[in-house]
């Protein structure tokens, strides 16, 4: 019950850290991905099924806030849930590289699906122009702004643990 | 025995496997997605509930990120504002001369209008300023969120503008919010004109030349168009969504088209879309007649 009230409050936290304080923030066009962060970080620590949740719930969120036809960002953010949920038996606590690794990859995948979906279908081809003006930076500043939020996330992932009694110090 | 049993116990517990879940909740999108295609008006309360709950926040956080982003650039800027604020001053001078000339004229071109009985060619159109409290996020589209909704009158289709510049236009509104789609969204298409030959053409926005050197592009534009370059465009009275007369931009970059048929342009539109926090409403819808079924 309080893993769910906390990864709510992450859910939200990342929610408007990307679509109101970031876009202060804005490097060359693109805002960092928290909530792919957040679904990533549970995915890793947690598995694929809690990671599919909340991928499922923050694709929600966006598309209720920003789109017309509900539920593409939801479908997207399960999919890289799902994959990314099979490196939890990779899982060790004073690792960083694999959920950087993790954390740029999927929003490489994430990016490419979302530019098959609403760029491909509609005739648009270059995709190297989208790749260099778009996806890339995206990646790139997402993982800068995972240094900050893994941490964050694992932190209370672990804190939470130690409540529950399932792990000593 | 005991082993046997064990194995059958394990047989008839039910093993909730992570591909279930995905299949599942994939089925539930979908049914989302077709859901808010098909019937937009079912999904409309989750969004109000959504909205009553996160705008407030998005407020908050955009006092805070605006005053921040306000201090840094009067940092940046203390340099430069007493070397504007000559030229500004000697600039209002130079207006308010121009000014005055304007204004005889335009005496004379009212006097001259009450004789042709003519409307003004643009009216003033009722504006409401809104705030842009949330951006989407994705990188692909220009479509944000501001602080305004159906409780202040705002409704789907209404023209959005920032200075003199046309904005975009509002694509769906919830009680507090609406969601404004900009014209330099790879997704939009306004139908546009030439000021000074009356030709008119469909500026669509582009992601991909918006990216590159913020520029998006202007199509359909008739062969023998006499347009040059740097030539205003406003908003067409062939529109049925955007009132006519609202400036878009200059065009650069005129081509003829491979198809010898139509000529293509890029567009650099007048609103700062980077710097882009304040906007006005029209609250004005066009008037366009609809079919009857």
């Amino acid at each position: 019950m309080v893993r769910l009230i906390v990864t709510l409050i992450e859910l939200i936290f990342c929610f408007l850290l990307q679509t109101s304080l970031f876009s202060f923030l804005r490097i060359s066009g693109v805002v960092p991905d928290c909530l792919l962060i957040l679904v990533i970080t549970v995915a890793y620590t947690r598995g694929q099924i809690p990671a599919m949740v909340t991928a499922f719930f923050s694709g929600m969120l966006l598309d209720l806030c920003f789109s017309e036809t509900v539920g593409f960002c939801a479908v997207l953010y399960m999919v890289v849930a799902f994959l990314a949920g099979y490196a939890n038996k990779l899982y060790y606590e004073r690792d960083y590289f694999i959920p950087g690794a993790l954390i740029f990859a999927g929003e490489f995948l994430y990016s490419f699906l979302y530019y098959i979906l609403f760029f491909l279908l509609r005739g648009r081809l270059s995709l190297p122009t989208y790749f260099i003006y778009t996806i890339l930076p995206r990646m790139l500043y997402t993982v800068l702004a995972a240094l900050a939020l893994y941490p964050a996330f694992h932190g209370l992932h672990r804190l939470l643990l130690r409540l529950e009694g399932k792990i000593d110090d | 025995m005991q082993k046997r049993r064990r194995r059958r116990n394990n047989k008839k517990t039910i093993t909730i496997l992570p591909k279930h879940v995905f299949f599942l909740l994939f089925f539930l999108t979908v049914a989302t997605i077709f859901v808010s295609y098909r019937f937009p008006n079912l999904i409309q309360p989750v969004r109000d509930g959504i909205d009553t709950v996160i705008i407030p926040m998005q407020k908050g956080i955009n006092v805070v990120g605006s005053s921040l982003s306000e201090r840094f650039d009067m940092f940046r800027n203390l340099k430069n504002l007493q070397k504007e604020n000559e030229e500004l001053k000697a600039k209002v001078e130079d207006l308010t001369l121009q000014m005055q000339l304007i204004n005889q004229e335009k005496y004379e071109l009212n006097g001259l209008r009450e004789l042709f009985a003519l409307d003004q060619k643009y009216p003033d159109y009722e504006k409401v300023a809104a705030r842009i409290i949330a951006r989407e996020s994705n990188g692909w589209y220009n479509v944000f969120t501001i602080d305004k909704g159906s409780e202040d009158g705002i409704q789907p289709d209404m023209n959005v503008m920032a200075g003199n510049g046309l904005v975009g236009i509002v694509v769906s509104v919830r009680k507090n919010s609406s969601t404004v789609r900009a014209i330099i969204d790879d997704s939009s298409k306004v139908s546009g004109m030439f000021v000074k030959s009356s030709d008119t053409c469909i500026v669509s926005g582009d992601l991909n030349s918006m990216m590159s050197d913020g520029r998006i592009k202007v199509t359909m534009i008739p062969l023998n168009a006499e347009i040059h370059e740097s030539d205003e465009v406003v908003t067409s009275h062939i529109s049925d969504k955007y009132q006519q007369g609202i400036l878009i931009g200059y065009v650069t970059d005129i081509q003829v088209d491979s198809s010898n048929m139509t000529k293509t342009a890029y567009l650099t539109p007048v609103v700062d879309f980077e710097h882009l926090d304040e906007v006005l409403i029209l609250t004005e819808l066009k008037e366009s007649f609809e079919l009857e079924e």
